[in-house]
């Protein structure tokens, strides 16, 4: 969280709201600018990098692959663990590390509880109660970390998933020790003619996307702001994080500000308006758009 | 200027060993500018000097070779090399050039040693060897996904056809005469290469026998190689088919991955073979945690593993196992140890391998069982079978062919056999021959040659290959040629090369460490003011006759006080050999001067060994002292200095015109006063030193005289002791104790020192019980004990008893072994022979490294030197230890067998020239299963005595008795007489011995004059059997 603002800032950034100004310049429900690459790290199953906002702020995210006993009571469900990392996490040179490792904390939890189901974990089953491929997914972020990030955060992890590739395995019993043992049939080179040895997950199409939105209650109309910076998160009476997939089904929704979900923005007006799907709708649209870019290249 | 021109990427998903998949990412930097290595290419945009620097670098990267004869070049892929290496040697590669190659890495990893060959073959300048980087240049790189899934082998040949392509396009502008060849391993994968080529390069491509045939008017010695590579192709093909009406001599082995999940679960076990010396029925496998060696008996359950292979065992089921197996060899721990370490040195080598291995050897329950059952198994001895091979030792030996009419029945026996089950046609029987080992660990292994007449007499050197379950015999391919057989030079070089004792001359960049003026270097003056000048002391030193390595000198005077002033002077070897420098290293390598009967094989170059440190007479030299001041009453060290210093020997003396001097009264001069009262101090720290319970053992030592050329040994003695002897040696164990002593104190951590354990009851029991038979006791709680107990063992009217009692107490005790202090605690590293809490190796390093890296360590204990880190670190010091320890017990084994060999060659040109039987007082051993050992007290040679028509022998090996011809019973330490004879039998030259008769150390037993007549009687007709007519009549004469 970068440096606490006061009263009068508040007043000032509110006011901007209000009438749909913001500091930057963009509207109240703007994105910031940000561009997105897939396969940067080369060694990874999959991966992208993501740069945003003026100040260029990078995310490089990368998913590995290991195969894991799964666990007893989801034999059939493979695993994934979000692991975040900023300079501040990585080494005691910086400043503020305490407060960067609370904000830590509190990303992986929003990552944890928004994109625990981030693709049909079925699918990452190679044999029922023995193998299962466990995911790492790794997040650098080259910047303080703060909740600022958490949609593009969430964006450059969607985009890792669809780079995601998997080589096909076999799973075979051994008749001398009676234990299943997974083998790659070959080794497989990764190249245009070797698709159909790797398998890329179904659900990553359709997997949610977090978009976080900041609300203040106004007795004349109440203001939504998507895509806030640290100042403007310091604003809101109320902040949600939500993920949601292209048909607008919600996966989660997370609080990071507000009293109680019922008081804010859910019983606002506004929601009951129906006002959120018209908000969220162009959105994910505009990202639908810019993935399915990303997967022609 | 090279440019990187491209980048490429490849990514792959594999599986690793530890069952993980990973994603892996290669990234090549591909150039075009890679010079394809012929000189004045007009093609290859680089210069003849720099060329020459690229020529011979070997690159852990990809690489291919090119050489060239003449207008010549061969093609040669880095797998086809290696291949060639091994079954054939240097020669085959002198004048040859190669090129190629896929992943190193691959080949690197896989089999390091062959690695190492061949980058020591071709790093020689003469060899015009080039190594081409195919996988970094464009125009042959291949991409590694357009050839998955076709094997390794398809994957080379795929890439070293593309080289050759591209070879043969840029050539073709060049002058007709320069033709280039691929060179391939046989004769099918030539087949396969021309299917890839197109149009008239196919003509380029050649197979072994067809290289052999092109060059054997330049080199006629290639011939011998030839017939390998079809062999190889034609056996295995020959395995592929079923075969019929063939039975398989051996049960099949189990698959690698079969046998690793085996000791996964505990099914089998693993370790490694050790061939008994005495017959190959025998191997024991020594396994840790295991209180007994686990035996493999018979050839069968052997199932065609070499001595020194890891192998994988079961279990033999408990009726199996053996009761009262007792070894058919004496206790000589000396050679156990060796093997051990011979060993290790390979195990040093693959040690990720191993680490794998002994990971999977998991601790499971159905394992312990086993390893329960067998600890607690006191009676009989534990039997296993071999399964299979894990990991062969892959070494080369040498050895002999035997001609067929030569061949001994059960060897020809099993050459039939061969010939049947492999279905050879008549014709070709010809090339086959036995080849019989010098080591008898290993069995005999057949191997072909188009000439094998050109091998016949002829000492070779052989790789054991393959050992196909049909055959009786493994298959051995020739390396290399030593030179005629019987020739003192060629066996001592066998000898050398069996022990692993490197003979190769000191390489071009050791020699340019030594002083640059060679010989005529004169100490410079700074040197000597940095140091304590004691020129004008009387200085001499006392050696073995002959000696050329003199690193010892001594001086005593009496001080003004009355003291006596000793000093002990040492070679300063380390003046010349820094720490670090090339000369350095390669010591550090050899380890040890290795000394045979009529050579030498140094660990420094000559001119350092004979002559800048050797303290020569009338020399000026720098040397290391210890000077002591000895108090003249008590015989004390009152003070103890070391320094460096600046020497005058006034005489370099040996031990016998030492003698003479201390002895003739009426030489009065300094010198002689000077070693009278050495003498006379070391007779009293010996004594001393015997007080406190040091030991005095014994081994046989025998000395040569040689003929004028060195060629053969004219007369064999056992070594003169003389007092001299004893004087050198105490002011030695002084010297080396006092530095023991400081270096402790100032590097307590990584001190190198020598230990020598006390022997554990386990392996002196049979030494024990041996003893408690013939009535004497032994104790060895201490050293002091035991030395009180052999010095009780005497017999009657029989001082050779006294000697062969503590031959045997030497030999059932451990040698001492160098360490690293850090390793051990200080209680621990008592040396148990010497009696004396720490000792060290201190005065003699022109032959030891140890004495270099004490010296080391001293001078930076008085401040004049500092230490390298090397010499800190006490990981890289206790490894130096162990290369130390190894290479002094292959020195030690080297010279043993040259003394073996020597005797043998004796004992022939004796016969040889008097026509004699010779006849020699001996003693007998021990008596076990394999038979009755003998040694000779007078040449200290033993053996097992032969059996023959007349002396038929009966063995109780339980009692320890034999009875011979149903009539004389001898025991252990009976006393006999033994006709010796110089016998050579399919190559293994070895000394026989036949009972003659038994010497009447016993008077009580009657009957024994007619025995001996009938015996002699017995010998006549031998005679006639051996058609020696001459000899008939000598013998006839003397009995008479």
């Amino acid at each position: 969280m970068k440096q606490q603002i006061c009263e009068n800032e508040k007043v000032f950034i509110v006011d901007g709201l209000k009438q749909g100004i913001r500091r930057d310049g963009r509207g109240n429900l703007d994105f910031r600018e940000f561009k997105i690459e897939l396969g940067t790290i080369p060694h990874a199953f999959g991966s992208s990098s993501l740069i945003f906002g003026e100040e260029d702020i990078n995310i490089i995210c990368a998913i590995k692959a290991d195969l894991q006993k799964p666990l007893p009571s989801e034999p059939n469900k493979g695993q994934i663990r979000f692991h975040l990392e900023s300079s501040q996490t990585g080494s005691s040179l910086f400043t503020r590390e305490e407060q960067s490792e609370l904000n830590k904390n509190r990303l992986t939890s929003i990552l944890n509880a928004l994109y625990g189901n981030i693709i049909n974990r079925e699918e990452l089953k190679v044999f029922e109660g023995q193998f299962c491929w466990f995911l790492n997914v790794d997040i650098l972020v080259m910047e303080e970390l703060s909740l600022q990030q958490i949609d593009f955060i969430g964006l450059a992890i969607r985009s890792a998933f669809l780079d995601f590739q998997l080589p096909s395995v076999n799973a075979t019993l051994n008749n001398n020790t009676g234990k299943i043992e997974v083998g790659l049939v070959e080794e497989i080179y990764e190249d245009q003619e070797n698709t159909d040895k790797l398998e890329t997950l179904k659900s990553a199409k359709n997997s949610p996307y977090i978009l976080s939105i900041g609300f203040i209650r106004d007795e004349a109309e109440d203001v939504v702001v998507i895509d806030a910076d640290d100042q403007e998160n310091q604003c809101f009476d109320q902040l949600l994080h939500i993920s949601v997939d292209n048909n607008l089904r919600i996966y989660g929704i997370e609080q990071s500000k507000g009293r109680s979900l019922q008081s804010g923005l859910l019983s606002s007006k506004f929601f009951l308006q129906g006002n959120l799907t018209k908000i969220l709708k162009p959105k994910i649209i505009e990202f639908e758009r810019i993935s399915q870019k990303l997967i022609k290249y | 200027m090279l440019l990187t021109s491209k980048r490429v990427n490849t990514v792959k998903f594999r599986k690793l060993q530890n069952g993980k998949i990973v994603k892996q990412v290669e990234e090549q930097y591909i150039r075009s500018d890679i010079p394809c290595g012929i000189k004045n290419c007009p093609f290859c945009d680089i210069n003849d000097s720099k060329i020459n620097r690229i020529l011979l670098r070997i690159s852990r990267l990809q690489s291919g070779t090119i050489a060239e004869i003449g207008s010549r070049s061969y093609l040669i892929s880095l797998r086809t090399a290696k291949h060639c290496q091994m079954q054939s040697s240097q020669t085959l590669f002198q004048n040859m050039l190669i090129e190629s190659k896929l992943n190193q890495d691959n080949f690197y990893i896989r089999n390091i040693q062959a690695f190492h060959g061949l980058k020591n073959l071709t790093e020689q300048e003469s060899r015009q060897i080039y190594y081409f980087y195919n996988e970094n240049f464009a125009e042959t790189f291949v991409q590694e996904s357009l050839i998955q899934g076709k094997g390794l082998d398809q994957k080379i040949k795929t890439k070293v056809s593309q080289v050759y392509q591209w070879y043969c396009d840029h050539l073709s502008g060049i002058t007709e005469g320069h033709q280039i060849f691929l060179l391939t391993e046989n004769f099918k994968s030539k087949q396969e290469y021309i299917k890839m080529m197109k149009g008239q390069n196919q003509e380029g491509v050649i197979s072994m026998e067809d290289f052999i045939l092109m060059n054997q008017e330049e080199n006629p010695e290639l011939l011998n190689f030839m017939g390998f590579a079809d062999e190889h192709q034609q056996l295995e093909d020959l395995e592929m088919e079923d075969i019929d009406g063939v039975e398989a001599l051996y049960e099949d082995h189990l698959s690698f991955e079969d046998m690793i999940q085996g000791i996964k679960e505990g099914k089998y076990f693993q370790g490694r073979l050790n061939v008994s010396r005495v017959t190959l029925d025998d191997a024991t496998v020594s396994i840790d945690y295991l209180n007994q060696d686990l035996l493999i008996v018979g050839l069968q359950n052997q199932n065609r593993a070499l001595n020194g292979d890891i192998v994988c065992l079961e279990i033999l089921p408990e009726s199996l196992w053996l009761k009262d197996y007792k070894s058919g060899q004496p206790m000589n721990i000396l050679e156990q140890e060796a093997v051990n370490y011979m060993e290790n040195k390979n195990a040093d080598l693959a040690n990720d391998n191993d680490e794998d291995l002994r990971r999977a050897e998991e601790e499971t329950k159905a394992r312990q069982n086993i390893i329960d059952k067998i600890n607690n198994e006191k009676v009989k001895r534990v039997t296993a079978k071999v399964m299979g091979v894990l990991k062969k030792m892959n070494k080369t030996y040498g050895g002999s062919i035997i001609k067929p009419q030569d061949q001994a029945p059960q060897t020809r026996k099993k050459f039939e056999q061969f010939i049947k089950n492999n279905r050879i046609d008549r014709k070709d029987i010809e090339k086959y021959r036995v080849f019989v080992p010098y080591n008898n660990q290993l069995p005999q292994a057949l191997i072909k040659s188009v000439k094998p007449e050109a091998l016949e007499n002829k000492r070779l050197i052989v790789r054991y290959n393959k050992w196909s379950m049909y055959a009786p015999f493994p298959q051995g391919q020739f390396v290399k040629l030593i030179g005629e057989e019987g020739k003192i030079a060629t066996e001592s070089a066998m000898i050398l090369h069996e022990f692993n004792v490197d003979t190769r001359p000191f390489s071009n960049k050791v020699l340019q460490c030594l002083p640059k003026d060679g010989a005529n270097w004169k100490i410079p003056q700074e040197e000597i003011n940095k140091r304590l000048d004691i020129r004008h002391l009387v200085v001499c030193s006392v050696d073995p006759i002959g000696c050329k390595d003199i690193d010892d000198a001594l001086h005593c005077r009496v001080l003004p006080n009355g003291n006596y002033e000793v000093g002990v002077h040492i070679a300063d070897v380390t003046h010349f050999v820094r720490p670090g420098s090339e000369i350095d290293k390669e010591a550090a390598r050899r380890c040890t001067t290795v000394y045979m009967v009529e050579r030498r094989t140094d660990m420094l170059p000559g001119l350092l060994t004979e002559n800048l440190c050797s303290i020569r007479g009338g020399v000026e030299r720098l040397v290391f002292s210890v000077i002591w001041e000895i108090d003249s009453k008590t015989i004390l060290p009152v003070k103890t200095s070391f320094t460096k210093s600046v020497i005058k020997s006034a005489a370099a003396l040996d031990y016998y015109t030492a003698q003479d001097m201390i002895d003739n009264p009426s030489d009065k001069s300094e010198l002689t006063e000077g070693l009278r009262r050495l003498l006379k101090i070391a007779t009293i720290l010996r004594d001393r030193r015997t007080e406190k319970g040091a030991l005095t053992l014994a081994s046989p030592e025998i000395k040569f005289k040689m003929d004028v050329d060195r060629e053969n040994p004219t007369d064999v003695s056992e070594y003169q002791h003389v007092s001299t002897h004893y004087m050198i040696e105490e002011f030695m164990l002084l010297a080396n104790i006092a530095v023991a002593e400081k270096i402790v104190w100032h590097y307590p951590s990584f001190a190198i020192l020598r230990r020598h354990p006390q022997p554990k009851q386990k392996e002196v029991q049979e030494f024990i019980e041996q003893m408690a038979k013939q009535g004497f006791e032994m104790t060895i709680d201490s050293s002091k004990s035991f030395a009180e107990s052999l010095d009780r063992a005497i017999r009657q009217n029989d001082q050779f008893f006294n000697k062969i009692v503590r031959i045997m107490a030497t030999r059932c005790m451990h040698q001492a072994v160098y360490f690293c202090l850090a390793d051990f605690d200080i209680q621990e590293v008592f040396h148990y022979g010497l009696a004396v809490p720490v000792y060290t190796h201190f005065t003699s390093p022109i032959r030891r490294y140890a004495d270099v890296l004490v010296h080391r360590l001293l001078a930076a204990a008085i401040d004049i030197q500092s230490l390298t880190n090397d010499m800190t670190d006490k990981f890289k010091m206790a490894r130096q230890c162990d290369q130390m320890n190894r290479k002094n017990r292959m020195a030690a084994l080297a010279s043993g067998a040259s003394v073996q060999f020597n005797t043998y060659l004796y004992f022939k040109n004796l016969r040889e020239k008097s026509n004699e039987d010779v006849i020699e007082d001996a003693i007998v051993m021990k008596i076990t299963r394999a038979g009755i050992y003998v040694m000779i007290k007078k040449y200290g040679i033993e053996g097992l005595l032969a059996e023959e028509e007349e002396s038929k022998f009966v063995i109780d090996s339980e009692k320890e008795e034999a009875i011979i011809n149903g009539q004389v019973s001898i025991q252990a330490f009976s006393n006999i007489k033994v006709r010796i004879v110089a016998q050579s039998i399919e190559f293994r030259r070895q000394i026989k011995l036949f009972f003659k008769e038994k010497v009447s150390g016993d008077p009580d037993k009657p009957g024994q004059k007619r025995k001996n007549m009938e015996e002699s009687k017995f010998d006549a007709e031998d005679e006639v059997d051996l058609k020696d007519a001459l000899s008939k009549k000598s013998k006839k004469k003397r009995r008479n």
